[in-house]
């Protein structure tokens, strides 16, 4: 029976970095934003800011208003590095569409 | 991270060439979200996933190391029958293009490798947004599919080296809802050698020159199967443009007329005898009626014509701002004939690129109308908003169009491929030291 050993025309990948671990809680944790700017994100991210220090007092969240905006800008190291002085235990990113 | 429902196949295969897993945490909503005044409230309707996003999600890889995916085994009563199975299974794993593959088995596919003296394994570069390797060995698998030959697979290597040259920054035309494709002009004998078409139809199909349709139709799959720019979820290319086998040619340089260099040469430096590719992602393909009715003079019927051509070059596209300082705004296409009528009466590239740039430029007037000027605020290059002027030229300098000869030996028409193109780029096309042997013995 002809048999036909293929190969597989997706390349390798290397996996190089694995997602941080997750947080424990929200309470009293630095929560940021970084906008791109784009697809309503001034409106979805104000709502998810107020939503979050309504349900966790004590967590301080830092606007996206406090880092560069845009996709270009937020592309960059510049903003990761930003992202690290400000010493946040997590970021939501918004808005991919 | 918050995103829409159908734009999650960009995000993984984003996060994938970021070096991450295929996978992130996130929270995803219809289209309706996203737009203008949009009723925003299941936002706060699904607020708990966004909690359970930072606190909760768990990723399905968390060691770094190299995934290498087997290739599949497919059986049949007769050949025939296997390899019809072979494609239905390529569909299935959306690795095909909805036309009929060659089986990647690995006779053909070291038939193929015959093209190059390159180490299989040799690494070509990363193909994003996904992030995928592409090896020698990968190109030559794809070309095998393509329904390609191994005189091919210099092309299609030197094309893919110039499509991953950081400066085309390849990630953002994979993923972009713009319908992108890569334009491959190519120069040196390597045209003739291996039937590149220059004339007519050279955009394809032609069963005379079939080199360009395959290496287009690999450099496509390696786009969709490496760089994972899949419809509707790798890549969000609202029409897709011609992206079977995207645009491969040659540059028609028996028909330059004296003075006029080829593509490579002017550009890049190449010499007459060295063979290269000069890439660049286009948007748009358009025929244009460049020709007068025969009663006007040359001069009148040459000024008129390129006052045409630039018309259609003179337009409010955004994409415009991407290829301003060091890209393109895309390339224009005259055949032999009229190149011929043109130097005749004393125009060279440079002069009909100058012409083009000149009459081309938009007034600004119509960019504000166009609301342009508002995607020129948010270019990162500041040699956008320090060039406004009245009117904006569509390059900052005429050398930015690309003119090359190339076409059917008939003065009707023009193309233009405008661009979406951050930069241009060139590579050599390296031959395997049997090459001679290896053109002689292709068929027919």
């Amino acid at each position: 029976m002809p048999t036909l050993d293929l190969y597989n025309p997706t390349g390798a990948t290397e996996i190089t970095r694995v997602h941080a671990p997750r947080l424990d809680t929200l309470e009293g944790k630095t929560i940021g934003f970084v906008s791109n700017d784009s697809w309503q994100a001034h409106r979805t991210l104000a709502l998810l800011r107020e939503l979050l220090q309504g349900r966790f007092p004590t967590a301080k969240i830092v606007p996206f208003s406090e880092f560069p905006m845009g996709n270009s800008h937020i592309d960059s190291e510049a903003t990761a590095d930003l992202v690290q002085e400000k010493q946040l235990d997590a970021v939501i990113v918004g808005n991919a569409a | 991270m918050l995103t829409r429902e159908d734009f999650t196949g960009v995000l993984r295969n984003a996060i994938a060439g970021l070096g991450f897993d295929q996978d992130a945490a996130m929270v995803t909503f219809p289209i309706e979200l996203f737009l203008v005044d949009s009723d925003i409230s299941p936002v706060e309707a699904r607020f708990e996933e966004f909690v359970q996003g930072l606190t909760a999600w768990e990723p399905a890889v968390k060691t770094p190391g190299l995934v290498r995916p087997p290739g599949p085994r497919v059986e049949g009563a007769t050949h025939a029958e296997a390899a019809a199975r072979m494609n239905q299974l390529f569909l299935e794993k959306l690795w095909g293009d909805g036309l009929p593959l060659v089986p990647p088995d690995q006779a053909t596919v070291a038939w193929v490798l015959q093209g190059t003296d390159r180490d299989p394994a040799d690494v070509v570069g990363q193909v994003l947004p996904r992030g995928g390797i592409a090896t020698v060995e990968t190109l030559a698998v794809t070309l095998a599919m393509a329904g390609g030959r191994p005189e091919y697979l210099p092309v299609l290597i030197a094309a893919m080296e110039a499509m991953l040259d950081p400066a085309m920054e390849h990630d953002k035309w994979q993923a972009t809802s713009a319908s992108t494709y890569p334009v491959v002009i190519v120069n040196g004998p390597v045209r003739e050698q291996i039937r590149l078409n220059t004339g007519f139809g050279l955009l394809g199909p032609d069963p005379r020159h079939p080199a360009g349709a395959s290496i287009g139709r690999a450099l496509r799959l390696l786009q969709q199967n490496v760089g994972g720019a899949l419809p509707g979820t790798g890549t969000m290319a609202v029409f897709g443009a011609m992206r079977y086998t995207n645009a491969v040619f040659g540059e028609d340089e028996e028909g330059l007329p004296p003075g006029w260099a080829p593509l490579a040469a002017e550009r890049y430096g190449r010499a007459a005898d060295v063979s290269s590719v000069t890439v660049y992602p286009a948007t748009g393909a358009t025929n244009i009626l460049r020709r007068g009715v025969g009663k006007e003079t040359l001069e009148e019927e040459a000024r008129a014509s390129l006052l045409r051509i630039a018309g259609y070059l003179r337009s409010p596209n955004a994409h415009y701002i991407w290829g301003w300082s060091q890209g393109t705004p895309g390339a224009v296409l005259i055949p032999r004939v009229v190149a011929r009528q043109l130097a005749e009466q004393g125009w060279s590239k440079a002069s009909v690129r100058e012409f083009l740039w000149e009459h081309s430029a938009i007034p600004l007037a119509e960019l504000r109308e166009t609301e342009i000027v508002r995607w020129m605020e948010q270019s990162t290059d500041p040699a956008i908003m320090a060039g406004l002027k009245d009117p904006w030229p569509i390059a900052r300098e005429p050398e930015g169009i690309l003119l090359a000869v190339a076409g059917g030996g008939h003065p009707t028409h023009a193309f233009w491929m405008q661009a979406m193109a951050p930069a241009v780029a060139n590579r050599e096309v390296q031959l395997p030291r049997a090459w001679e042997r290896l053109i002689a013995a292709r068929a027919g």
